[in-house]
């Protein structure tokens, strides 16, 4: 009896374990899932048309900055900043955020309050802090461009040069910027010495006793939550836009793929390098009001932290993202 | 008496043959082909059935993400909102179609929380997680009986689908995906019928029944 009663308890933890594992999974991303606008991948036109202008300075009101002034592919599609410039030179509110694997996202911006990529695509081009355009001015300038009539002409049914065309080319350039053949992906497709044994032993404490796959799960280590994680300071985040208490000081799970190419970190550039962000979640976070319920202590030694910096480091893969000759006005 | 038995025997036959007919004669089936991606969850639901009487309705949370992608229960029945999951939740709808809004609170795990169906028969609403945005899951005020909700798979292009024991005298059937238009389509006993899944006026399947 004392034995039955004993598996049966062994049987239900070992389940339980199961169900409790089952959100915390980390794998390689499957590109037939990603959700297309229209159920369609982007004709190599669009993505081209969608690259010129994601460089292009007219896009801004001084002509000096483009989306890759923040989003620098050199810089791991960031700009190494604490904050981002705006082109008449002031400093904008939050730490720029990274580009990679952005066709599996559902929400954008540290906020979250654009909810497709095309939205977002236009959010920073017509922002006073950031490159200050209207967008009727966008479509002025790049009207007397003969590369962009040809193109806008040649990708879209209705020939227009228009707002929606502009977030829709951008967006499916950005969807393009996809990072999935790194060391970690190689050794979850069966190559056991594409990780070094730090690594994957950081592998095993991320998913462990590091908590990290709480948040930082799924294929692109992010299950787009949002959550106060104990930042200082008074940036509302996820707050100004649902009106929740849960939601102050929340901001969005950001992917990991590439995280060693886009310091700094967090929603405002705070910590500078993966051991100083590893240490942040080891004490709990820094500001206990409304810290989220996933974030306790860690009690992480030195040796478990410098593993997991280098788990960290096997989901790098540099892109290779030739920038293109952007076109003269005729 | 051998021919007693043998007559007992085909009657006996033939009543089980005549009750699995009218059985089949009964049932509706549907084949669903998708040319691009599956939707995520189908209804189908016989509209001029006003029998269903469900008072509570449950929906769990595990892994991030709803344990039901679509539940069904007509107006005034409770749905309970559970949390089996190992990190917090907060359920809210925020329908404005449907002019639906409800928001649950914080759950942790563990907890739940209900909410009553007080919204126009024949809307269904789309609920999600204020924490994990990607969740979503789908709450129908319908009073048919004669429904059926079929969950579906991205990559899984066709998909079979049956309406059991249907009365002949029902024939209305509404079908509904989240991102597609709505079908309605007439389908009486006997008859088979083609219709086209569509968006915005553009082909994304079709809906084979037969009666």
């Amino acid at each position: 009896m004392v034995k039955q009663v004993f598996f049966i308890f062994i049987v239900c933890v070992f389940n339980s374990g199961l169900v409790f594992c089952e959100d915390e999974k980390i794998g390689v991303p499957d590109r037939d899932d990603i959700e297309y606008p229209d159920d369609d991948a982007p004709s190599k036109e669009e993505v081209q048309l969608g690259k010129m202008l994601y460089f292009d300075t007219r896009l801004s009101l001084k002509k000096n900055q483009s989306c890759a002034t923040c989003h620098n592919p050199e810089l791991g599609f960031g700009d190494g900043l604490k904050f981002s410039l705006g082109t008449m030179g002031g400093k904008v509110g939050r730490n720029a955020p990274h580009i990679y694997n952005l066709a599996w996202n559902s929400l954008f911006f540290w906020d979250g309050r654009a909810g497709s990529l095309e939205e977002q695509a236009l959010g920073p081009i017509q922002a006073a802090g950031e490159m200050n355009m209207p967008l009727d001015k966008v479509i002025e300038r790049l009207k007397k461009v003969k590369f962009y009539r040809d193109g806008f002409e040649k990708v879209y049914k209705d020939k227009k040069i228009e707002s929606k065309n502009i977030g829709k080319a951008i967006a499916a350039f950005e969807r393009t910027i996809i990072v999935d053949n790194t060391p970690f992906d190689k050794y979850m497709k069966g190559d056991k010495d594409a990780m070094s044994p730090s690594a994957v032993n950081g592998m095993k404490l991320f998913k462990g006793k590091a908590n990290c796959t709480k948040c930082h799960s799924g294929p692109n280590f992010t299950d787009n939550s949002f959550h106060n994680i104990g930042v200082k300071g008074d940036d509302i985040g996820r707050q100004k836009l649902v009106k929740d208490a849960t939601m102050k000081g929340a901001f969005k799970v950001p992917g990991l793929r590439n995280v060693l190419l886009t310091a700094p970190y967090m929603h405002d550039g705070s910590l500078s390098t993966l051991e100083e962000v590893i240490k942040f979640y080891n004490r709990g976070g820094d500001n206990k009001a409304n810290l989220s319920k996933e974030m306790k202590p860690l009690k992480l030694t030195d040796k478990e932290i410098m593993d997991l910096v280098s788990f960290l480091g096997s989901l790098t893969q540099q892109l290779d993202i030739k920038r293109p000759k952007i076109p003269k006005d005729d | 008496m051998k021919r007693i038995i043998n007559t007992k025997k085909f009657v006996f036959f033939l009543i089980i043959t005549g009750c699995w007919f009218q059985i089949v004669a009964k049932d509706v089936t549907g084949k669903l082909t998708f040319t691009k991606s599956a939707d995520f969850v189908m209804l189908a639901y016989f509209t001029e059935d006003h029998s269903l009487s469900k008072k509570t309705v449950q929906v769990d949370q595990k892994a991030k993400k709803f344990s039901k992608k679509l539940v069904v229960g007509n107006t005034s029945a409770e749905v309970v909102f559970k949390n089996g999951d190992s990190v917090s939740h907060n359920i809210f709808a925020k329908d404005t179609k449907a002019d639906v809004t409800f928001d649950v609170g914080l759950m942790s795990p563990g907890k739940d929380s209900k909410i009553k169906i007080d919204w126009n028969k024949d809307l269904i609403i789309r609920i999600g997680c204020k924490i994990h945005p990607k969740m979503r899951s789908y709450i129908a005020n319908i009073d048919s009986a004669f429904h059926t909700i079929v969950e579906l798979e991205k990559k899984k292009k066709e998909v079979e689908f049956s309406l059991k024991d249907v009365p002949d005298k029902l024939t209305k059937l509404r079908i509904w995906f989240p991102k597609y238009d709505t079908v309605d389509v007439e389908i009486k006993v006997g008859t088979t019928s083609e219709v086209d899944i569509k968006r915005n006026g553009k082909l994304y399947g079709k809906i084979l029944l037969k009666r």
